[in-house]
């Protein structure tokens, strides 16, 4: 009984060491790896610096399809930079929202991102036949010579086509992004149904992005820029390391006054609460959610909450045992006792972190993400990693003596 | 077990509370709240000077933004080892506030540039807030705490009774007066991290009331037909220990990272800091207290109303 309780504490203990070693270091066996959560994790612009941008519809009420199809064009101008790492996403109803790391200029991307794409066809001698605003839908399709882009023009496009491909016949018509080639067939008849296809694409994926390309050059309105911001890199390094220093010796620190102020449980419950930092290490980095400065804040933060719990379920394990029960006994209703209060105390903070998730933006956001998930793991930590090792160190029957539980005077106390 | 009489000595405590509070209005009053650039809209200049300016080279700099940017009152002032500054400055035209044009910030990181010998890169970062987005803001951070403080007494209307949420939630808004206390008090910048400041204060102190609160709905079921001063305090002096245990651990977390921490890290710990032990506080000393104040009268409501009808 005393050695397969001290056993399953030991292993218990070696579990969480592991995945430690696992979300920290990375592993390797074989082929098969797990990155370590310092390669995955996705910091926020605040971190690694950078660029970014807040744009808005200029028109009234933008419809979601309007709205993406002007997002679809941001990225692919961000592809075409190369800012492979740089996100856009749709915020509310009509903005967008832009991040690039790594640059330094925010007027320079302006510029770039805000243009729409336009595409042209142009007869050999460089005079324009047609262009992007007489397009009304461009979609991709597979068809026997290949992937290709079909194109719909309107009434006048129609009219200016035919008449291109009607003088062109049997010479090449070049198709032109942005004033850059991509493609340029030949005529081989006229045409005058007000449709085109764009043929040598590699794959779908290549045309429905081309497709992308030309109906949001289609663009019916403007993009503003509302809100803009550049980052140096040197700050946001400079405070992620302070940030991160100051973390883990606060978090240290806290691990000290545990088991000072709780003895063994409270180094129990500092196992736990490397469990509940490997659990909410690992979701924050490979669930991708972007860590920001106050997302750390966050973090660390929501540490100290997790510590609470603990405290109220050894708070009143040591009232029991006071009251004369027995360790197993007074644990029991430790735990049972406390949970409520653990449940409607973490519920209610919660709360305030989902209507933060749901109103707040940027950084805030990755703030109320990690305090969130943070409860949540802690509540659970809480209640199965602590009872589970204190359950298993307390059955084998080593530890009798209520001063490891923080009691005052020596008196045996049975298991 | 230590036995301290809470309830009776409520009295100092609301007036220690009223007393901040009184403080906070003054200097409201008085200096209103210092509006970082999330708020007023505008641009701010992150800019490393490499040396601590003095004080009157500070109002220098204000000067010279004042003139190059049309800003009424810019703000310079020192950030991280104080070798760097920041510069909060709009432009004027007509009735509306701008952020800087590329010519004006230009133009204005040029003359201090001359002025101390910088490097373009020493221009560290700037960030332009148009005034949509920060009135958008304002409010936002208003509905976020309308809207956290009606669910969360919703939360505890259902599991407790009203009372205690309503008492609960009138011991959230003493913290958030408290937490705005500290922002006009020591000139805080109020930015979109305050909503993340003044929501995590919320939490923890509801979090650090409900804990006491449980235990007096458990001592009620249990203690049969104790005396309601009694019963109260007898449950204040249970969870004490726990509260305060509690509160250290987070302080002590907060209080490294307002030691260690970077500037924006700082300017969030500090009211932090003030909120937990603020929360710590009211949900001993204000919402217990005000429950038993309202519990009671009600019950000395219902003893007088029982003569009579006999």
């Amino acid at each position: 009984m005393q050695n397969k309780n001290l056993a399953k504490f030991l292993i218990g203990c070696l579990v969480i060491a592991f995945a430690f070693y696992i979300v920290f270091f990375g592993l390797e066996i074989g082929t098969a790896s797990i990155p370590s959560v310092q390669k995955v994790i996705r910091y926020g612009l605040d971190l690694k610096g950078g660029v970014y941008i807040v744009y808005e519809a200029a028109k009234e009420n933008p419809t979601k399809r309007e709205m993406e199809s002007a997002l679809q064009l941001i990225r692919t101008r961000l592809d075409m930079r190369n800012f492979y790492d740089a996100t856009a996403t749709i915020q509310g109803s009509k903005r967008i929202r832009v991040e690039i790391p790594g640059v330094k200029d925010p007027d320079e991307a302006i510029q770039y991102i805000g243009r729409t794409a336009l595409i042209e066809f142009k007869g050999p001698s460089g005079d324009l036949i047609v262009s992007g605003r007489n397009v009304v839908d461009a979609y991709a399709q597979q068809t026997a010579s290949g992937y290709v882009v079909a194109l719909k023009f309107d009434k006048e496009g129609t009219k200016k086509f035919a008449e291109g491909t009607k003088k062109y016949l049997g010479q090449n018509i070049g198709i032109y992004l942005d004033g850059k080639l991509i493609s340029n067939p030949v005529v081989q008849a006229e045409i005058d149904n007000g449709e085109a296809v764009i043929e040598g694409m590699k794959n779908l994926e290549e045309a429905k992005t081309l497709a992308q390309q030309i109906k949001a050059g289609a663009l019916p309105f403007a993009l503003n820029v509302i809100e803009s911001k550049a980052i140096g890199p040197s700050l946001g390094n400079e405070a992620f390391k302070s940030t991160l220093k100051a973390g883990i010796i606060g978090i240290l620190l806290v691990f000290l006054f545990m088991i000072i102020f709780y003895r063994l449980p409270g180094l129990v419950a500092d196992i736990a609460l490397v469990a509940y930092i490997v659990i909410l290490v690992a979701i924050v980095g490979y669930a991708k959610i972007t860590l920001t400065l106050p997302g750390i804040a966050g973090i660390i933060l929501s540490a100290g909450m997790a510590v609470d719990a603990n405290i109220l379920i050894f708070a009143r394990l040591k009232e029991e045992l006071r009251s004369g029960k027995t360790l197993r006994a007074a644990m029991d209703a430790g735990f049972r006792r406390a949970l409520n209060a653990v449940i409607d105390s973490n519920v209610t903070t919660i709360i305030a972190g989902i209507v933060l998730l749901f109103l707040g933006t940027g950084p805030i956001k990755g703030f109320a993400w990690t305090l969130t998930i943070g409860i949540v793991v802690s509540f659970f930590t809480a209640i199965t990693v602590t009872r589970f090792l204190l359950t298993s160190i307390i059955n084998t029957g080593l530890f009798k003596d209520v001063r490891w539980y923080g009691g005052k005077k020596t008196r045996e106390v049975d298991a | 077990m230590t036995r301290i009489d809470f309830i009776g000595k409520r009295k100092y405590f609301y007036i220690v509370s009223i007393l901040v509070m009184v403080i906070g209005l003054i200097s409201y009053l008085v200096q209103g709240f210092n509006y970082d650039i999330d708020f007023t809209g505008g641009t701010v200049l992150e800019i490393n000077l490499h040396k601590v300016p003095t004080a009157k080279e500070i109002s220098e700099l204000e000067k010279l933004t004042k003139q190059i940017t049309g800003t009424q009152t810019p703000i310079v002032r020192k950030v991280e080892d104080g070798k760097k500054i920041m510069i909060n400055a709009h432009e004027v035209h007509g009735k509306k506030k701008t952020e800087l044009s590329k010519q004006t910030r230009d133009k204005l990181f040029a003359e201090i540039a001359k002025r101390y010998n910088l490097k373009k890169e020493d221009l560290v970062s700037y960030q332009n807030v148009g005034a949509v987005v920060s009135s958008e803001l304002k409010s936002q951070a208003i509905w976020a705490v309308v809207i956290a403080s009606i669910l969360m007494l919703i939360y505890i209307a259902i599991r407790f009774e009203f009372r205690f949420g309503t008492t609960a939630v009138a011991a959230l808004i003493h913290d958030l007066l408290i937490v705005l206390t500290v922002y006009t008090l020591f000139r805080i910048p109020l930015n979109s991290t305050f909503i993340a400041a003044v929501l995590t204060v919320l939490g923890y102190s509801i979090n650090d009331t409900i804990v006491v609160f449980d235990r007096i709905r458990e001592n009620r079921r249990i203690a049969g037909k104790m005396e309601l001063k009694d019963l109260v305090n007898l449950s204040m002096n249970q969870t004490i220990g726990r509260s305060i245990a509690t509160a250290i651990s987070v302080i002590i977390v907060l209080v490294v990272l307002y030691i260690m921490g970077v500037q924006s890290i700082k300017e969030f710990a500090f009211p932090l800091l003030i909120g937990v032990i603020s929360g710590t506080y009211s949900s001993i000393f204000i919402a217990t207290a005000l429950w038993f104040d309202w519990e009671l009268s009600t019950r000395k409501k219902k003893l007088q109303a029982k003569p009579k009808r006999a």
